[in-house]
């Protein structure tokens, strides 16, 4: 094999290393924006549904995605997938593996939504689902040659395809959840329910954050040309600026620099780039950094306000940001870019409206989509399973108890209600 | 001077005029929703209900304990200290006595008790903090006072310079005024220093913010009081701060913050008009008097239900106090006077 093959797939497995380890960075991001008697089920989630989403992907997710195309809308073959070929440029195993990394973070991506209060069952039904019938769908629309790729549509690493689609199922499982129990008060106002650790907050920031560079960077798919540094340098600048601004925002609305606001805003900056990172200039991350960082800051209060408790802030940081960065190629295409990549230059360089209109119609046609089928995809995993959601009792004394039979800091978290019995005589 | 209803004798012969403080506090119940509205007049009755409480206490303990073994000041600190106070109001308080600590601390300890049963009763929660006469820190002789407050200075730390700050507070509510007063000389000397004006300042470093960098004000987002500002904190509480070091350093030994603006203004022109922003915000307090219904809820006003005069009187009195604190830290802490 050419040397310079050879770093190609070597370049594309190290970033499928570094997305899977961004699993890390959804462990200790989720687990400490949430409360400690549900940490030890948020951590050991994320890890099974991995394994879950894996093994869906093998058997049919890629073949849904990158099979023979039918009517623009799905792949039909490529199931149980084993090409074990070396084929003289990325192999068929390096380019399986690291799709499949993505898959595995729009599964978690669309569990925020479920924090705090779902029962294990319908995690499990639901991440055969999802990975199934949701993501391969909305991917092979877009990257595996369906009707949205037909249009031009530029989603350089996924701020569609993983980030949006995620939230969507997010958005659905929060609809159908409820808010948790103490969440709102009964005319309608916010209890605030912090997370129990914002160190491990900030910590699976920064891994994500590094994360991003196999995501964004490895979607190069090569080495030859050295492009990876620019993406890597893209993505850097709008984490920062996301970060920056949406603590400006903070301050600036709330009288506070309030640390889950930037760091909501550093994670919104990355999911906006993800789309454009290949497609704009450095200053243009800049900016599409900084608006997705604020856009988040304002989602988050619209949602809270409007009773769709968000626990990890999915919607927000994956939906609204992903759906903005998606757009914002649309706007800061630049000619060159365009034409290395795919599609058009965006509206400020002259590309007119076309690209634009291409970006908005895949944000709503995905969205739409992901949502609607994630909605009816719980209803049948709730009919399954008998209810979505865990006693309110069970949500009391905390998933860790319930769902799993210990607590994930069994030293520090009090039963309440444990042992019902003694306290009910029943 | 003395403000007591009373003439104090080492004896004590004055007759209080309820039986019980369980009467105190039904003549309490019944004429506060009348009185809640308007700040002064309810600071003059909560006076009178703390001074009978006092009076009482004083004959429960005498006849436990015996006559009086000396003359003795009862002082309010905090809002009762400043004739701030709202409804509702936790106990703030101490003694000072005739004497010396070993001769009469005992004694001024058990009747610092008494009262801050009779109080509880009356409906005045007790000080988490035990800022009451009850607690040896706050009860001494007057030497005893004074030797206390140097104790404090000379420590130069946070805690201690928090004790001397609420005792600048003090005002004699029953009992010889003499007696405080002749601590407060004192403390007044001792704490006007530049150096120790410095250190004090710095104590009080932190203030709330009301309004965001968009003029807006900012209410609680969550939680039981959701949509309603803490007007101590932000309203309030800057314009205590800094009428409290002004006090210090112009000697000006009356607590309440209205009277110390009209004192400090002719000198410190800055401060003047300040009063009316102060006034505004104890009225809107007072406003909404009828929906405090426990301790915490007199702490906070609901924004929303505001109107317009009322919210833009409230975001002048932020605004000004905010410049008001920010521009006296300035000055204590640079000694450029």
């Amino acid at each position: 094999m050419d040397p310079i093959v050879l770093l190609d797939n070597l370049w594309v497995m190290i970033g499928f290393i570094l997305v899977i380890l961004m699993q890390g960075g959804f462990i200790l991001l989720e687990a400490g924006s949430t409360r400690m008697k549900n940490a030890g089920h948020i951590a050991g989630k994320t890890i099974f549904t991995l394994g879950i989403s894996s093994l869906v992907f093998w058997a049919v997710g890629y073949g849904f995605i990158y099979g023979n195309d039918v009517g623009g809308i799905i792949g039909t073959s490529n199931f149980f997938y084993g090409d074990a070929s070396t084929a003289d440029g990325l192999t068929p195993a390096v380019d399986f593996i690291f799709q499949l990394a993505f898959a595995a973070i729009a599964l978690t991506i669309a569990f925020g939504g479920f924090a705090e209060r779902a029962k294990l069952a319908a995690y499990v039904v639901f991440a055969i689902l999802f990975s199934a019938i949701v993501y391969p769908l909305v991917a092979h629309w877009i990257w595996g040659g369906g009707w949205i790729s037909g249009l031009g549509k530029q989603d350089f690493a996924g701020s569609t395809v993983v980030h949006l689609t995620g939230a969507m199922g997010a958005l659905a499982a929060t609809i159908l959840l409820k808010p948790r129990i103490g969440k709102y008060n009964k005319d309608g106002s916010v209890n605030n329910l912090p997370g129990h650790n914002q160190v491990f907050t900030a910590l699976g920031v920064l891994f994500l954050w590094v994360g991003w560079f196999g995501f964004n960077g490895a979607s190069t798919f090569g080495v030859a040309d050295g492009f990876f540094g620019y993406v890597a340098m893209n993505t850097q600048l709008a984490a920062a600026a996301g970060a920056f601004a949406a603590l400006l925002i903070a301050w600036a609305v709330l009288g506070k620099a309030d640390v889950p606001s930037m760091l909501n805003g550093a994670l919104a900056g990355l999911v906006a780039i993800t789309a454009s990172c290949a497609f704009v200039a450095p200053w243009a991350s800049v900016v599409i950094g900084a608006i997705g960082g604020m856009i988040c800051f304002f989602s988050v209060r619209f949602f809270e306000k409007r009773n769709i408790d968000d626990p990890i802030f999915a919607l927000s940081v994956h939906g609204m940001a992903g759906a903005w960065g998606t757009i914002s190629t649309g706007f800061f295409a630049t000619p060159q870019l365009a034409e290395m990549n795919g599609g058009r230059a965006g509206l400020f360089y002259g590309g007119g409206l076309t690209q634009l209109g291409v970006q908005i119609i895949s944000v709503v046609a995905c969205g739409l989509f992901a949502f609607i089928a994630s909605y009816i995809l719980l209803l049948i995993t709730k009919s399954i399973i008998g209810g979505l959601r865990v006693s309110e009792e069970e949500e009391i004394m905390g998933l860790d108890m319930s769902e799993h039979g210990a607590y994930g800091y069994p030293e520090n978290v009090q039963p309440t209600t444990d042992n019902p019995s003694e306290r009910t005589g029943a | 001077m003395s403000n007591s209803s009373f003439s104090q004798t080492q004896g004590f012969s004055a007759e209080p005029s309820f039986k019980s403080y369980e009467e105190i506090k039904k003549d309490k119940e019944e004429k506060m929703d009348d009185l809640a509205g308007e700040p002064v007049k309810l600071n003059e009755a909560h006076d009178k209900w703390i001074s009978e409480t006092v009076t009482l206490a004083v004959h429960h303990h005498q006849s436990e304990r015996g006559d009086l073994p000396a003359h003795f000041a009862f002082f309010l600190m905090g809002s009762a200290g400043r004739q701030e106070q709202a409804k509702f109001s936790d106990q703030d308080h101490g003694i000072v006595f005739e004497g010396t600590d070993d001769e009469h601390q005992d004694y001024f300890l058990g009747l610092g008790a008494e009262i801050r049963e009779g109080m509880a009763i009356v409906g005045y929660p007790r000080c988490e903090g035990l800022v009451m006469a009850s607690h040896k820190r706050w009860c001494h002789g007057v030497e005893g006072w004074k030797k206390q407050v140097d104790r404090w200075i000379e420590a130069d730390e946070w805690g201690p310079f928090r004790h001397l700050l609420t005792f600048i507070d003090a005002r004699t509510l029953v009992g010889e005024d003499e007696l405080l007063e002749d601590v407060k000389e004192h403390v007044f000397e001792q704490a006007g220093r530049r150096e120790v004006l410095k250190r004090l300042s710095e104590n009080t470093a932190y203030l709330h913010k009301g309004l965001n960098a968009f003029g807006q004000l900012l209410p609680e987002e969550k939680g039981q009081y959701a949509g309603s500002m803490h007007i101590k904190d932000v309203g309030f509480f800057p314009y205590v701060h800094a009428l409290r070091l002004l006090a210090i350093y112009e000697g000006i030994h009356a607590s309440s913050t209205i009277e110390r603006i009209r004192q400090v203004s002719e000198k410190h022109s800055y401060v003047k008009g300040k009063d009316v922003h102060f006034k505004n915000l104890l009225e809107l307090r007072a406003s909404f008097s009828r929906k405090q219904n426990v301790y915490e809820d007199v702490h906070y006003v609901p924004v929303q239900e505001l109107s317009k005069t009322q919210k833009s009187e409230l975001k002048s009195a932020l605004k000004e106090g905010k410049h008001l604190f920010q521009h006296t830290k300035k000055i204590m802490e640079s000694g450029d006077f």
